[in-house]
C-alpha cells in the first residue's frame, strides 16, 4: 500500500515536472547573432542550425519552389508555413505576447505590416547581401525589412459567364444591381490585397468607402483569399472576382477560360515585405533564407511566376504585362497610409457584410 | 463544470508532521485514486475556465473588472444575431435529424425490410465522415452556379439557375443534419429493439389496433431515446465550427462558433470571445443538466426490460418504399459526398467538366509527396490521435474498474469527475486552453501537447461510456477466483479484467481515436506552425480555392478512419457499430 502511495505521488510530481519543463523549453538565440552585417561565418552557423521556419504569406506554389531552391543551395530545410498575410501579422504578434519564438523569416504582401512590425520592435535589422542591386525605395532605411516584390490588383471574369460587351469598366460599374449573385470578394481580415482594394476606393474621388455597401447589396460570396475568389471564378461559382492580384491572376488562372479587368480609376499597387524576426530561434539561418529570397535566382523564381520584382537581371515570361503597359493606371499605395486605414477598413467590411 | 471538493481530513494528533502536508499526505493515503484523477482533471479543466471568467470580467487590454463584455455580446446584434442564429440551427438540426432517422431507426429495428443490415451499418458508418468533409463535399454538390447537381439539373431541365444553394442558412442546417442524424438514428434504433415484444403482444392481444399499440406503447418506450438525441445532436449543432466556417462565412452571417473565432483574429479581442463563450457553456450546461435530470445518468439507451423473441412487422407492399427511404438517406448522406470527393480529388479542375480528360493523378502525387505540410500534418494527426486514443481508454479503464469495483474511498466522485468535460463545447475548451498554455507560466503553445490535452480532456468522457459499459456486464466471480488463488490486484488486473474488458476498451480507443483524427473547432485555434494537423491542412487548402487538393486530403483522412474501424470491426465484431458517443 505504501509502495503505491509512493508511486502516485511520484507520478504527481513527474505531471508537473513535465508542465513546468515544457514551460522553458525555448532557448534565446545566442547573443552574437543579431549583427547588422553580413558574418564570414554566417553559412556555416546556418547549416548547423540545419533549418528555418517561414511564415510566407505568399502562394504555396511559389514558397515550394523557393524552399526548394534555398534547400538545394545550402542544405538547410525550409518549415514553410502558408498563410493569409493578415494571419501571419496574427500569429507573429500573438507569439510575441505568448513569449513563443517560432518565425525565422516573415513574409507578407503588405508593406504596411512591417511599418507595424518595426515600430513594436518584432524585426532584426540585417544587410543583406543583395542590397545593392535594388534602389532605395525598396528596402527599410533602417534595413529592418525589404520589398521583394510588388503586389497589382484587378479584377477578373470568367469569358463564358461575361459576353465581352457586358465586361464592367471599373469598380464603380459593380454597383450595377445586374451583378447580384455574381461576384465574388475577399475578406480583408484575412488578406491583405482585400483591404488594399478598399483602401484605394477610400482614397478615389467618386467611388469611397461607400462602394463596399453598394457590392453588399450585390450579396456577393466572401472568400477568405484573393486564391478561393479566384476558384470561385474559373469553376463558374460566380462570374466575376472583385480583387485578384499577379499572383491569383498568373498562377491560378493558367488554362481556365478567365480575362483581367484593369479598373479604369486604377490598378492598386503595393509591396510586400520581407524581413528577419528579432527572436528568430534559427537567426544564421533567417539571414541566409532572406539573402536567397532577395539573390538573383530567388528573385527570377518569383518573376517566372509573373510577380513583379526590383532587381534589374531578371527576365520575365511570355504572357506577363509589366507595370509599365499603357492601359494600367497604377496606383501606389503608401504602406504607412494604408497601414494606419487598416483597421477601419477591416471593421466597415464586417459592419458591411455581417461577418 | 468540474468543482473539485476535497473530502474532509480529520486531525491526526499522534503524527508529528505539521499543517498542510501532513494533512496533504495522509488525504493521498486516505483517497489515492479519486485524488489524483480529480487533481489530473483539476489541471485540465479548471485553468480554461478560470482563464474564461478572468478575461470575460476584464476592461479590454487588462485593467479592471467589468461586466460591459456581456453587456457589448448581448446588446450588439452582430453577436446577438449569432447567438440566434446558432440556436435556430441547433433546433432544427435536432427535429430534423429526429425526423429523418426514425422512420429508418423503425424499419431496421423493427420490420422485415430486406437488407436491414446493410442498412443499419452503412447509416452508423457515415460517421466516418467528419462534417466539415461533408460541408466541402456539399459545396461541390449544391454550389448554387457551378455546384455539380445545379449543373446537371440546368444541362437537363435548360433552366437558367440551380436548384440548390448551399450558401445559405438552410444549407447550413443540411449539412450538419446529414452529418449527426447517424447519431440519432443509432439511439433510436437501439431503443426500438429493447422494446419488449411481449409488450406489445399483449397489447396486440387485448384487442389494441397497431396505430394503439405504437402509440401506447412503442412510442413512450423510446421517448427517452428521442429526446436524449435531440438534446445529443442539438449540442452538437450550435458547438461545430466546420460546416459555418466553410458555408456561413461565405454566405456573409455568423453562428456563435464562427464569431469567436474572428474575435480571436488580427486585431484580437480576447475579451468579447471570452464573454462570448459565455452563452455557448451556459446552454450546454443548461441541456447536460435537463439530460441528466429527466432522462437518468445512465445515458441514453436505457431502456430494459427482457425482450421476447424479436417479430418483425412485415411490411407487405410498403417493402420497397422502406427500402427507397432507407437508400435515399443513406445515398445522400454517404454515397454522394463520398463520389464528389473521390472525383475531384482526381480532376485536374473540378470546374471543367466530367470527361475523362479531366482525370489525373497529380492530385494525390503533390498532396502525398510535395506539400510538404499534408505530410507534418499526417503525422501529427496519427500520433496525436494515437496517444489520445491510447490515454483516453487507458484512463477510462482503471476510472471505470475502480468506480465498480468500488476499490477506494470516495469512488462515487470520479464518474461525475471524468464526464464533467461533456459540458464544454470544443472551441470553449480550446479558447480556455489557449488562454491558459499561450501565456507564462505553462506555454505549451506551439507544441502537440497543447492538443493532446484538449483531444483527451474532451474526449474522456467518450472513452468512459464504453469501458463502463463494458465492466458492468463483467461478473466479479472470475476475479474472486483470481484473488482466491493468490494473484494480487495488480495481476487480475491485467490477466482477467482488461482481457475480459477488451471490447470496451478498444471500443473506447477507435472511438477516441477516429474523433480526435476529425477534430476541428479545437486544433483551429491551437495549431502552430509546429504542429499542424489534416483537418487544419484541409481547411487551409479549402480557403485558398484548391478544392482538389483539399478533396485529397479529405479522402486521405477516410481511408484512415476506414483502415481504423476495419481493423476494429474484425477483432470486436459487430459491436463496433453500437460504440456509443455520449
Amino acid at each position: 500500500m505504501r509502495s503505491r502511495n509512493r508511486r502516485l505521488r511520484l507520478s504527481v510530481l513527474l505531471f508537473a515536472a513535465v508542465l513546468v519543463a515544457a514551460g522553458c523549453g525555448e532557448a534565446a538565440p545566442e547573443p552574437g547573432a543579431n549583427k547588422v552585417d553580413r558574418q564570414d561565418d554566417q553559412l556555416a552557423k546556418a547549416q548547423d542550425e540545419g533549418e528555418v521556419t517561414w511564415y510566407a504569406g505568399l502562394e504555396q506554389g511559389l514558397v515550394d519552389k523557393i524552399a526548394a531552391g534555398f534547400e538545394k543551395k545550402t542544405g538547410i530545410s525550409v518549415d514553410a508555413i502558408r498563410l493569409g498575410g493578415e494571419e501571419a501579422s496574427t500569429r507573429l504578434l500573438q507569439e510575441n505576447d505568448a513569449g513563443v519564438h517560432l518565425a525565422d523569416v516573415v513574409y507578407t504582401g503588405n508593406e504596411g505590416n512591417f511599418v507595424d512590425f518595426k515600430k513594436r520592435g518584432l524585426l532584426a535589422p540585417y544587410r543583406s547581401a543583395e542590397v545593392s542591386h535594388f534602389d532605395k525605395a525598396y528596402y527599410d532605411e533602417d534595413l529592418t525589412y525589404y520589398v521583394p516584390y510588388a503586389n497589382r490588383f484587378w479584377m477578373v471574369y470568367n469569358t463564358n459567364l461575361v459576353p465581352e460587351s457586358e465586361v464592367p469598366k471599373g469598380y464603380a460599374d459593380l454597383a450595377d444591381p445586374k451583378w447580384s449573385g455574381a461576384l465574388a470578394i475577399s475578406h480583408p481580415g484575412y488578406s491583405v490585397g482585400a483591404a488594399i482594394v478598399p483602401f484605394f476606393w477610400s482614397q478615389t474621388d467618386g467611388l469611397g468607402l461607400d462602394l463596399m455597401d453598394k457590392i453588399a447589396a450585390n450579396k456577393p460570396l466572401i472568400n477568405q483569399s484573393v486564391h478561393d475568389s479566384m476558384a470561385a471564378v474559373i469553376s463558374g461559382e460566380r462570374k466575376i472576382a472583385v480583387v485578384v492580384n499577379d499572383a491569383g491572376f498568373y498562377t491560378d488562372g493558367k488554362g481556365a477560360p478567365v480575362k483581367a479587368i484593369y479598373p479604369a480609376e486604377g490598378v492598386p499597387t503595393s509591396g510586400g515585405g520581407v524581413g528577419v524576426a528579432k527572436q528568430a530561434p534559427h537567426p544564421y539561418a533567417a539571414r541566409e533564407l532572406l539573402d536567397y529570397i532577395m539573390s538573383q535566382e530567388g528573385q527570377q523564381i518569383m518573376a517566372d511566376e509573373s510577380r513583379t520584382v526590383f532587381r534589374d537581371d531578371v527576365k520575365y515570361p511570355t504572357g506577363y504585362v509589366p507595370p509599365t503597359s499603357g492601359d494600367q493606371n497604377l496606383y501606389v499605395v503608401d504602406p504607412a497610409k494604408f497601414a494606419a486605414e487598416h483597421d477601419e477598413i477591416v471593421a466597415h467590411f464586417q459592419k458591411v457584410f455581417g461577418v | 463544470m468540474a468543482t473539485v471538493t476535497a473530502p474532509e481530513v480529520r486531525e491526526d494528533p499522534a503524527s508529528g508532521e505539521t499543517g498542510l502536508r501532513r494533512r496533504a499526505r495522509s488525504a493521498l493515503q486516505r483517497y489515492p485514486l479519486p485524488l489524483v484523477t480529480a487533481l489530473v482533471l483539476a489541471v485540465l479543466v479548471l485553468p480554461p475556465l478560470g482563464w474564461l471568467l478572468v478575461l470575460s470580467t476584464r476592461v479590454e487590454g487588462g485593467g479592471g473588472l467589468t461586466l460591459a463584455n456581456f453587456a457589448t455580446v448581448l446588446s450588439d446584434e452582430r453577436y446577438l444575431g449569432a447567438i440566434g442564429r446558432s440556436l435556430y440551427i441547433g433546433w432544427f438540426v435536432g427535429v430534423l435529424c429526429i425526423v429523418l432517422s426514425a422512420p429508418a431507426a423503425w424499419a431496421v429495428a423493427k420490420t422485415d425490410m430486406p437488407g436491414r443490415t446493410t442498412v443499419r451499418v452503412l447509416i452508423v458508418g457515415s460517421f466516418v465522415l467528419p462534417s466539415f468533409l461533408g460541408a466541402l463535399a456539399w459545396i461541390l454538390l449544391a454550389g448554387p452556379n457551378a455546384g455539380i447537381l445545379n449543373r446537371v439539373y440546368r444541362a437537363v431541365t435548360g433552366a437558367s439557375s440551380g436548384l440548390f444553394n448551399i450558401y445559405t442558412l438552410g444549407g447550413l442546417i443540411f449539412v450538419i443534419t446529414m452529418s449527426m442524424y447517424p447519431l440519432c438514428f443509432l439511439l433510436l434504433s437501439t431503443a426500438l429493439e429493447n422494446v419488449p415484444a411481449d409488450s406489445e403482444d399483449a397489447a396486440t392481444i387485448l384487442g389494441a389496433s397497431g396505430r394503439k399499440v405504437a402509440l401506447s406503447i412503442t412510442i413512450p418506450l423510446v421517448t427517452t431515446a428521442v429526446l436524449g438525441g435531440f438534446i445529443l445532436v442539438f449540442l452538437e449543432a450550435i458547438s461545430v465550427f466546420g460546416p459555418p466556417a466553410m458555408l456561413a462565412i461565405p454566405s456573409g452571417f455568423h453562428v456563435i462558433t464562427t464569431q469567436i473565432y474572428a474575435l480571436l483574429q488580427y486585431p484580437q479581442h480576447l475579451e468579447l470571445a471570452a464573454a462570448l463563450s459565455m452563452p455557448l457553456l451556459l446552454i450546454t450546461l443548461l441541456l447536460v443538466w435537463l439530460q441528466r435530470r429527466f432522462i437518468g445518468r445512465r445515458g441514453y439507451v436505457t431502456v430494459t426490460g427482457k425482450s421476447g423473441a424479436r417479430r418483425a412487422i412485415a411490411l407487405g407492399k410498403w417493402k420497397w418504399l422502406a427500402v427507397g427511404y432507407c437508400w435515399l438517406l443513406i445515398v445522400v448522406s454517404l454515397v454522394l459526398p463520398v463520389a464528389v470527393l473521390l472525383w475531384v480529388a482526381l480532376s485536374k479542375s473540378w470546374g471543367q467538366g466530367f470527361g475523362l480528360s479531366n482525370l489525373t493523378l497529380d492530385n494525390f502525387r503533390y498532396v502525398l509527396f510535395d506539400y510538404r505540410p499534408a505530410r507534418s500534418a499526417l503525422f501529427n494527426s496519427l500520433t496525436l490521435a494515437i496517444l489520445a486514443a491510447t490515454a483516453a481508454s487507458v484512463l477510462a479503464a482503471l476510472i471505470s474498474y475502480v468506480t465498480s469495483r468500488r476499490l477506494v474511498r470516495g469512488h462515487q466522485i470520479l464518474p461525475v469527475l471524468t464526464m464533467a468535460p461533456v459540458v464544454l463545447p470544443g472551441l470553449v475548451l480550446a479558447v480556455g486552453l489557449f488562454m491558459t498554455y499561450a501565456r507564462p507560466p505553462f506555454v505549451l503553445y506551439g507544441t502537440i501537447w497543447v492538443l493532446f490535452i484538449a483531444f483527451v480532456t474532451k474526449f474522456l468522457p467518450y472513452a468512459y461510456i464504453n469501458t463502463s459499459s463494458a465492466i458492468s456486464s463483467l461478473d466479479t466471480d472470475l476475479e474472486d477466483a483470481g484473488r482466491i488463488m493468490g494473484a494480487t490486484r495488480t495481476r487480475t488486473l491485467a490477466r482477467i479484467v482488461f482481457p475480459l474488458m477488451k471490447g470496451g476498451i478498444m471500443s473506447a480507443w477507435i472511438l477516441v481515436f477516429m474523433v480526435s483524427l476529425h477534430e476541428l473547432s479545437a486544433s483551429v485555434l491551437l495549431y502552430t506552425s509546429k504542429s499542424r494537423v489534416l483537418s487544419i491542412v484541409l481547411l487551409d487548402l479549402q480557403s485558398d480555392g484548391r478544392y482538389e487538393d483539399a478533396a485529397v486530403v479529405g479522402i486521405l483522412l477516410l481511408a484512415v478512419t476506414l483502415v481504423i474501424v476495419g481493423i476494429g470491426y474484425r477483432v470486436i465484431g459487430k459491436d463496433i457499430v453500437n460504440m456509443r458517443t455520449n
